[in-house]
């Protein structure tokens, strides 16, 4: 192993233990194969509503904290110092999400057997023009998404091996176990993969609390350093800065909650108690990752200074850098955390590409160009497209430059707009699909001409929740001045029943 | 210095949405079809949620004062009440800012469990 430089560099016993950890992963996939118990859709993309506890709990948590939280986070951390910690309760808040649609949204579910969030768009609504819309947002974001892991787990890869494989090899070689598990199991293979990387990364976030802060010589000291260097990261935030925490609990609280694959979990869980329970648990997460990343972030700043905005993003590689070369111990400890930061990535990615593929199969192949087909054919279809989508995928993150967290902010900017169709929609009735489409479409056009103008931030607030408040200002002027009639008219429904005629 | 946190504006803002809220529920026109029907319009009004969820008991949503205990909490978390640049003794390692935030969040996990265990029940989910 070399570190001098400060980059993570593996040996050939640790790449060893890598690799076998990521075969691992397609032995699980094909044992979840084994175990399926059809060829239908709820059994391929929801592992035929069978989740109970341990499954939901860590196939939740390892889905919600992705490569972004390791390294987008540490990062963050690092150039705005405790305003960070905002994290912890954007992260928390996701939770408080779930309360205000998820009880009638799993009930209906049940009851309706959705597959997809746009079934119950299509559901709720009956427009298909809402649906078509909602679903290219969600599509939308979770390639956006999906690119960021991959961008990530090329870098990684990369730098452990010195450079001698590089990033574009690295995002192929993962892609395509992936795309493998993905494809022999569905979310069975994906969710008991996902187990054993949640598992993977508690223990890495475990190791991390204990190594890192030591670097700085302990927690307090760090802080007290940070104080000297940089005193605003260590101060209370402006007015400004508090309006930024609003919009972000916004941002993740709505955006991240209504995530498809998060949908999806909720959907495939066995029992209400099962998911009562997982979320319960999830509740506490925040305080024991999310925080672990900000108290990195913090100690790395203070061990290596000066670093700029992309060098930050790798800011914990460098950090693990310097304690491999510590000892023996400390390298192996390293090779579990890596192992972590690729689970984080992986589990993240795979869910979200077998979203992605749920809803191209369900919500536009089928009712688009084969609306009588069986399920077998969906389910195969939907198995072919996560290999197109992959490699679409694949080819923009090996062409593309960006930092993790400048992703994840133009993704939920546009995510968000389609949390009124369920935050609203479960709850208001007059809210018609004329209404609910003007709503999308208004905040998701303010959000857009925010961006692009160069407005990211509004007296503090993201585009995307500037667009959100008004897309919900749409949504309640338009149901109290045009309430949904019986006739069908504004939820489209007659629109449908006169397509099918 | 932090500005008064406007709980009068919170106030009328609440009566607003309830207004919006009002009107945009309780309407149970004839877009209604058969229950059980697998193209069943099932969006429910508040008195009618228990028909249209015979699934769910209760869901906190619909229970008022959870969610001014969550304002309340929120409100501690979110640091605008703090001087500015201020940072405060240190309390297992963070600024004092920061441990009132951190301890708030803790509490808001707390109760969102109680919530989610005693508010969001459903019809039979103990079997």
């Amino acid at each position: 192993m070399g570190t001098e430089t400060g980059q993570l560099v593996f040996g050939k016993g640790a790449l060893i233990f890598i690799g076998l950890y990521l075969l691992s992963m397609i032995g699980v996939g094909w044992i979840g194969r084994m175990r399926r118990q059809g060829n239908s859709m709820a059994d391929f993309y929801l592992a035929g509503r069978s989740m109970g506890l341990v499954v939901l709990f860590l196939t939740l948590y390892a889905t919600q904290y992705s490569g972004n939280t390791l390294f987008g986070y540490t990062g963050k951390t690092y150039r705005i110092g405790f305003t960070w910690t905002v994290s912890v309760l954007f992260m928390f808040s996701i939770i408080v999400g779930y309360q205000l649609f998820a009880p009638r949204l799993v009930a209906l579910a049940r009851r309706e057997e959705f597959i997809t969030p746009g079934d119950f768009i299509t559901h709720r609504f009956k427009s298909r023009l809402l649906t078509l819309i909602s679903t290219a947002l969600m599509i939308y974001a979770l390639c956006n998404y999906t690119l960021a892991q991959l961008k990530a787990m090329g870098a990684a890869v990369e730098g452990i091996t010195n450079g001698a494989v590089p990033s574009a090899y690295g995002i192929v070689a993962l892609a395509i176990i992936m795309v493998v598990y993905e494809t022999l199991g569905g979310m069975r293979s994906v969710a008991w993969t996902d187990v054993l990387q949640g598992i993977v990364l508690l223990a890495g976030f475990l190791i991390l609390v204990f190594l890192i802060p030591d670097l700085g010589g302990g927690f307090p000291a760090v802080v007290e350093k940070i104080s000297q260097l940089d005193p605003p990261k260590v101060q209370v935030p402006s007015l400004e800065g508090c309006n930024t925490w609003i919009s972000y609990i916004l941002l993740l609280g709505c955006g991240a909650a209504i995530y498809p694959q998060a949908i999806q979990r909720l959907y495939a869980s066995k029992s209400l108690r099962a998911l009562k329970r997982s979320l319960s648990i999830m509740a506490f997460m925040p305080l024991t990752t999310t925080l672990i990343a900000l108290i990195c972030g913090l100690t790395a700043f203070v061990v290596m200074p000066g670093l700029g905005r992309v060098e930050s993003d790798q800011v914990l590689a460098r950090i693990c850098a310097v304690i491999m070369s510590s000892s023996e111990l400390g390298y192996w400890l390293v090779v579990v955390v890596f192992a972590a930061a690729l689970a984080a990535l992986m589990s993240t990615a795979d869910s979200a590409l077998l979203s992605i593929s749920s809803m191209f199969t369900r919500d536009i192949y089928q009712p688009y160009f084969r609306p009588d087909a069986r399920e077998a054919e969906l389910t195969l279809v939907g198995k072919i497209s996560s290999w197109g989508i992959i490699a679409i995928l694949v080819v923009v993150a090996i062409s593309t430059e960006k930092t993790l967290v400048r992703l994840l902010e133009l993704k939920f900017e546009m995510l968000i707009q389609v949390v009124p169709c369920f935050f609203l929609g479960l709850y208001w009735k007059r809210l018609g699909a004329k209404t609910a489409l003007a709503g999308l479409l208004a905040g998701l056009t303010l959000a857009l001409i925010l961006t692009f103008a160069g407005h990211r931030m509004v007296w503090g607030f993201h585009a995307g929740a500037v667009g959100l408040m008004v897309n919900g200002a749409v949504c309640g002027l338009g149901t109290w001045l045009f309430p949904a009639r019986d006739n069908g008219e504004i939820t489209g429904h007659n629109s449908i029943l006169q397509e099918k005629g | 210095m932090a500005e008064a946190f406007p709980i009068a504006d919170l106030v009328v803002f609440n009566r607003f949405l309830k207004h919006i809220e009002g009107r945009a529920k309780g309407f149970t026109g004839g877009w209604e079809i058969p229950k059980g029907s697998r193209t069943e319009n099932s969006m429910g009004s508040e008195d009618s949620a228990r028909e249209t969820y015979p699934e769910l008991i209760s869901e906190p949503r619909k229970v008022g004062w959870i969610w001014w205990v969550y304002l309340f909490l929120y409100a501690v978390a979110i640091p605008w009440y703090w001087p500015a640049g201020y940072r405060g003794p240190l309390v297992a390692g963070f600024p004092l800012w920061v441990a009132v935030s951190l301890t708030a969040i803790l509490v808001l996990a707390i109760w969102t469990v109680w919530v989610i265990q005693r508010f969001w029940r459903g019809v039979g989910e103990d079997a």
